[in-house]
């Protein structure tokens, strides 16, 4: 078997191991050339053929990501029912099959997925709730950043803050959705049934602190503002359009108390300006 | 070719018991680190010789993966065993995917490192499985060039394991052992044995698996596997989901017989037991290694006994 061949055995079978309603239903759709490469391809042995033998790869490839998907996403799970999210990682892995190394990041489409499938009419958060549930993996192994504590905000000379920016915790997500959908997430954490979402414009923000992952509803102006990553003048701008100078000077005050304490913050670096 | 393949097949019947390891690394007998026995290990450090971990799981930024791994290796030795290096496949190899695990080996310096003679990927798709390759003098030139390309990029020697597998192909010209031995001799990589695999194999595609132990260089084997499969009737499954079935540990002890000490690893993934109940496994494999290679048995039940 010469390197082409390889190939197109790997090609074959890859195809085939993949067709979601298994091998026996996939092998009529083979082209002439593929048909004739999987004759004989297989050695027989004993009472399973073929085709029996390769299903085996077949189940074990679905199962193996299904479940990686139904660890990461739960919450969508819960809500759509076992049945319903087996048919939607069938869909979506045909859509978008693993190119990582690791079953990690198989999810990675799924929130962008969710929004175009069918079970969306039925639960128009679930795409919501996916961008949740994806989000809190990816902060889980977020690179580490040695976070800052309250005497970090006391060593940025009072003249500087605001020419310098915020360097946030490479976990922090910040979600803006249209349902609250924390209020299910939270209660799938805690093995409660699942309440539907109120529709309403929800900002959450995602963050590791001390190896455990944390998810809260922030007020809209917060969540406008975490995240931010230009000079804080411009932030302290900004927010003085909506509440005034005063008002927005003592926000960002407690703000930054609060982002520190929550372990949001890992310093206040001096923005540079562009050449 | 045929006769470096052959320089090794001598029969298993002389009484002469290897009793060092082959390559001067033994580790013991260890445990495969999951997820799940985390909480009990970093507040007991429990007496485990070694662990081995998955490459893979701990290819990420940070996090509390690499906080355990960290602190895990400053209590024990440790063995980086990937699942997706890909070795047989038409895809060439993945330059980012052998960047991380040469950033990794640098920070954690395991005490080697090992994947699979398989292919896993190809077009870029990832099937997270370990699939059988055609045993043919093309397939072997074609993983030989590539597992010293890995070594060279990696600045040191791999360890392969021979996957357990549910077909064969029919162009297949050359025996599972025969190639495992050649992939190994021809591109200097050591092996990892998985005795279940090995097992399952035997009994789903209907081999002698002694004469596969035979086929094996002996200074090649550098590690040993062991786990449970699940009878599925028709055939063999290594699942990983049950503590080592009798003939296997039989089949280990004629592996150390020929091989002599090897470090010896529990693999238990799936429907995985308290750690006490993982490592009594590795110790029935110490029981075992110590019968062999020294004839150490309980002076009262005629057990094999640990030490």
């Amino acid at each position: 078997m010469d390197g082409a061949t390889l190939e197109r055995v790997q090609r074959l079978l890859s195809k085939l191991i993949r067709s979601p309603e298994g091998v026996a239903l996939a092998l009529p759709e083979l082209s002439l050339e593929e048909r004739s490469l999987w004759d004989g391809l297989i050695r027989p042995r004993g009472t399973l053929d073929a085709v029996a033998r390769l299903d085996i790869y077949a189940n074990m490839y679905f199962f193996r990501i299904h479940d990686a998907l139904a660890e990461d996403f739960p919450a969508v799970r819960a809500t759509i029912g076992p049945q319903r999210f087996h048919n939607l990682i069938t869909d979506y892995l045909l859509a978008h099959p693993s190119r990582s190394f690791t079953l990690r990041d198989v999810g990675a489409c799924l929130p962008d997925f969710v929004r175009s499938h069918v079970v969306s009419s039925q639960w128009p958060w679930i795409g919501d709730l996916a961008l949740l549930e994806w989000a809190v993996v990816e902060a889980f192994d977020a690179a580490d950043s040695p976070q800052v504590d309250e005497a970090a905000l006391a060593q940025v000379p009072a003249g500087e803050w605001g020419l310098r920016r915020v360097v946030w915790h490479p976990s922090l997500r910040v979600l803006r959705c249209a349902f609250s959908v924390h209020v299910p997430w939270r209660q799938c954490q805690d093995g409660q049934q699942l309440d539907e979402p109120r529709l309403e414009e929800t900002w959450l923000r995602v963050w590791r602190q001390h190896e455990r992952v944390f998810v809260a509803a922030v007020p809209p102006l917060e969540g406008r503002a975490l995240g931010f990553d230009r000079a804080l003048a411009s932030l302290a701008e900004e927010l003085a359009t909506v509440l005034g100078e005063e008002a927005a000077a003592q926000q960002l005050a407690a703000w930054f108390a609060a982002w520190v304490k929550g372990g949001l913050v890992c310093g206040f670096e001096p923005v540079r300006c562009r050449e | 070719m045929q006769g470096q393949r052959r320089q090794d097949q001598r029969q298993l019947t002389t009484t002469t018991v290897a009793t060092r390891a082959p390559n001067g690394k033994f580790l013991g007998f260890g445990i495969g680190l999951r997820p799940k026995h985390y909480p009990e290990i970093l507040d007991h450090w429990p007496q485990v010789d070694w662990f081995e971990v998955i490459t893979e799981n701990f290819l990420v930024a940070g996090g509390r993966p690499r906080r355990v791994l960290e602190a895990v290796r400053s209590h024990y030795p440790v063995v980086l065993h990937g699942v997706s290096l890909s070795i047989g496949s038409a895809d060439p190899l993945d330059d980012d995917y052998l960047g991380r695990v040469r950033a990794l080996i640098d920070w954690i310096e395991p005490a080697w490192v090992s994947d699979h003679l398989c292919w896993t990927k190809v077009d870029g798709v990832n099937l997270h499985d370990l699939l059988p390759l055609p045993f043919t003098e093309e397939t072997l030139r074609h993983v030989v060039e590539r597992v010293r390309r890995v070594q060279d990029y990696l600045g040191r020697q791999i360890l392969l394991e021979n996957v357990s597998s549910y077909f064969e192909f029919a162009q297949s010209t050359i025996a599972e052992g025969e190639f495992l031995a050649a992939v190994a001799q021809e591109a200097d990589a050591g092996i990892l044995l998985d005795v279940n695999n090995l097992y399952v194999n035997a009994s789903n595609h209907g081999f002698d698996p002694v004469q596969y132990l035979v086929a094996l260089p002996r200074q090649r084997v550098q590690q040993i596997h062991l786990a449970g499969y699940a009878d599925r009737g028709t055939f063999l499954h290594d699942t990983h989901d049950h503590p080592v079935w009798p003939a296997v540990w039989e089949l280990y002890r004629i592996a150390i017989k020929r091989f002599g000490l090897v470090s010896t690893l529990i693999e238990w993934d799936a429907a995985l037991p308290p750690l006490s109940e993982v490592m009594a496994e590795a110790e029935k494999a110490r029981a075992i290694a110590w019968d062999v290679i020294y004839g150490w048995r309980d002076s009262r039940t005629g057990a094999a006994v640990a030490e």
